[in-house]
């Protein structure tokens, strides 16, 4: 029972959908029976002091009527129903009316028109014009609903400007309330609910990509229409790495530092066009001859066109495949640099590169990559990825470390890649349990890679993280919740002279 | 007499090596402070990030007619993280990760821009107005 009366709602909603459709009929109507008058105002009605009703004595027809508050002012601006802007049409505007009571000194309905008002900001109504005044006689009627059919006026009748149409329920004395249902207005829909409910207007589309100009990032390019970024559009996250997996380090984290901010191109479509990535190389305090790259977690490869902009040494231990990403991996690998020391050349001094504030500065070195997803519109064998299948958490960071090339080291609870060497998994102080999940952590949870957004100043060599940043322990230990900024120069984070 | 400063030598020795052991395990050579980022316990779930994974579940409109236009996320200092070219009457779930003192984000559609408020890692909108009946 319950189940088919919510099967009947559905197709009096959809109905009344349907028969909003000013393209099929040229009606503007307001039947209730989505039961939410949110949904209504969400596609620019309006009401003022009315709401639905469902209950029996109240419904006019299907499952929802309109309900006003009780009728005891005489001005139209205290109870109104109003339609969204509208090319107004001809003939007769039709609608039912009933109240919920008998009393009341005074009870009537008036219709007005509102024009558009250019300079009326926020929401550019002119001056409404009263074209129709009802007053009932008592009894009002409780049981059947008066059916009101009223001609729109010739002054407004298929006019090529827009209009709403107001009805303002009016009342004094008493405590009854006005019901009505099945509101149908001639006319075509004009508003636009993602525009403030504004007319709609005619957009411009150079590229004819179906995305206005006025919002679309290549506005010439039909190919590509918008940018999304990880971290942000402003600003870089920075990854730290200790790269004596699975042994513990000395939590300087500085063996590899590097800073990266992807700008993720896609098109009208939604799906990736490219990701053009900026990995700036800043500091390797590492005897180790590390490598960095990142898997798309879930990006099968055969998706990716083509990469370009890392930096590989000659020979290499990598390999790679004929799209650039690196072959034999079944998710889209990307190898940014396979060794930080043909990347950043070593000072001369010192024991690593931009770890040492006595060793000369070396010049930070950023890597352009462009991954491409698609090709003048057109994807690879594997076929289109969505926006939204690539998320942040899709970006699973690692080094290799030494030009081991199975001695992965990821942030903590990523997965490694298939060439990983998972035999090292849960050896010396490293406790990942794939069963679990848990991966790149001791036994007390620490990691060997740290994701700071928002920029980061990394310790000198030697110099244990928490020795430059005095709340780093208690930001950890509270699983974050204490010292979330403990990586900015606020007072009292910082021991500066351990940090490079 | 011989045995007394044997006793004392060796005293002394047991002494100065108790020192010495003392300095070099518990000083860190670097900044002097004792350092105990080796002990401390890390809760599970911790991701060792300063931002944090925000899953934004956006709950669409019945229009009318197809509404389409562009969805912006961004922070509240305006910087925007993701774009998509929206149907307004579609659900839609999407990942952005933000800074961890992220407590709002902004989401524009169109020309309208939301404040959305960040509960633990999720931010719901929807585009159905919420509206207190009290009538029915």
């Amino acid at each position: 029972m319950k189940k088919s009366y919510l099967l009947y709602i559905q197709i009096l909603f959809i109905i009344g959908l349907v028969f909003s459709s000013a393209d099929l009929r040229a009606q503007v109507t307001l039947n209730c029976e989505s039961g939410n008058r949110g949904i209504e105002q969400g596609n620019c009605w309006g009401f003022g002091a009315v709401s639905y009703s469902r209950r029996d004595t109240h419904i006019i027809s299907g499952f929802w009527s309109t309900l006003s508050n009780q009728l005891t002012s005489a001005s139209p601006e205290s109870c109104w129903i109003k339609t969204p802007w509208m090319l107004v049409g001809s003939g007769n505007i039709t609608f039912k009316a009933k109240f919920d009571g008998t009393n009341g000194n005074s009870r009537g309905i008036q219709l007005y028109y509102i024009p558009y008002n250019t300079s009326n900001a926020p929401y550019f109504e002119g001056t409404p014009v009263l074209f129709y005044d009802y007053l009932w006689t008592q009894p009002y009627p409780t049981g059947t609903a008066k059916v009101f059919s009223v001609l729109i006026p010739a002054e407004i009748a298929n006019s090529k400007v827009v209009y709403k149409i107001r009805m303002s329920m009016i009342g004094s004395g008493g405590i009854s309330r006005l019901i009505s249902d099945d509101l149908v207005f001639p006319g075509t829909y004009w508003s636009d609910p993602a525009n403030g409910c504004l007319p709609k207007i005619t957009i411009k589309d150079a590229d004819s990509d179906g995305v206005p100009d006025g919002q679309d990032e290549y506005p010439a390019d039909k190919n590509r229409a918008f940018n999304s970024y990880y971290p942000s559009a402003n600003s870089f996250g920075t990854l730290a790495f200790e790269d004596l997996w699975p042994s513990r380090g000395d939590y300087d984290f500085n063996d590899v530092v590097v800073d990266y901010q992807f700008k993720t191109v896609t098109n009208s479509s939604n799906n990736v066009v490219e990701i053009l990535g900026k990995v700036v190389a800043r500091a390797s305090g590492a005897s180790f001859k590390n490598g960095f790259g990142f898997q798309l977690d879930g990006i099968p490869s055969n998706k990716v066109i083509s990469t370009t902009g890392n930096h590989i040494s000659s020979p290499s231990i990598i390999n790679f495949a004929s799209n650039g990403l690196e072959a034999s991996q079944p998710y889209a690998t990307c190898i940014a640099f396979d060794n930080f020391f043909t990347l950043m050349n070593h000072p001369g001094t010192g024991s690593g590169i931009n770890t040492d504030k006595t060793a000369p500065f070396v010049k930070y070195d950023t890597l352009s990559i462009k991954i491409a997803f698609l090709k003048d519109g057109i994807p690879p064998s594997g076929g289109t990825v969505a926006i939204s299948q690539l998320p942040s958490t899709a970006f699973n960071f690692f080094i290799i470390a030494n030009q081991n090339r199975g001695k992965e080291i990821h942030l903590p609870n990523s997965i490694p890649t298939s060439l990983s060497n998972t035999a090292l998994m849960g050896t010396g102080n490293d406790d990942s349990n794939i069963s679990t999940g848990k991966y790149f952590k001791t036994k007390n949870n620490l990691p060997w890679g740290i994701n700071i957004i928002g920029g980061f100043s990394y310790p000198i060599e030697k110099a244990p993280i928490d020795a430059a940043y005095l709340h780093f322990n208690e930001w950890a230990e509270s699983g974050g919740t204490l010292y979330p900024q403990w990586y900015t120069n606020e007072a009292g984070n910082r021991v500066s002279t351990n940090i490079y | 007499m011989e045995k007394k400063i044997l006793i004392i030598m060796a005293l002394a020795t047991v002494v100065l090596v108790s020192c010495s052991k003392d300095k070099i395990g518990s000083i860190d050579p670097v900044n002097n402070e004792p350092t105990k980022i080796n002990d401390i316990i890390v809760p599970t779930a911790f991701t060792w990030s300063t931002g944090k994974m925000i899953t934004i579940n956006v709950t669409g409109l019945p229009t009318i007619f197809p509404v389409t236009s562009t969805l912006v996320i961004g922070s509240t200092d305006g910087t925007e993280l993701y774009k998509d070219f929206h149907d307004m009457s579609q659900d839609l779930t999407i990942k952005v990760t933000v800074p961890a003192i992220e407590t709002v984000l902004k989401l524009t559609y169109g020309s309208v821009t939301y404040d959305v408020p960040i509960t633990g890692s999720k931010a719901d909108f929807s585009f159905i107005p919420v509206i207190q009946d009290t009538n029915n």
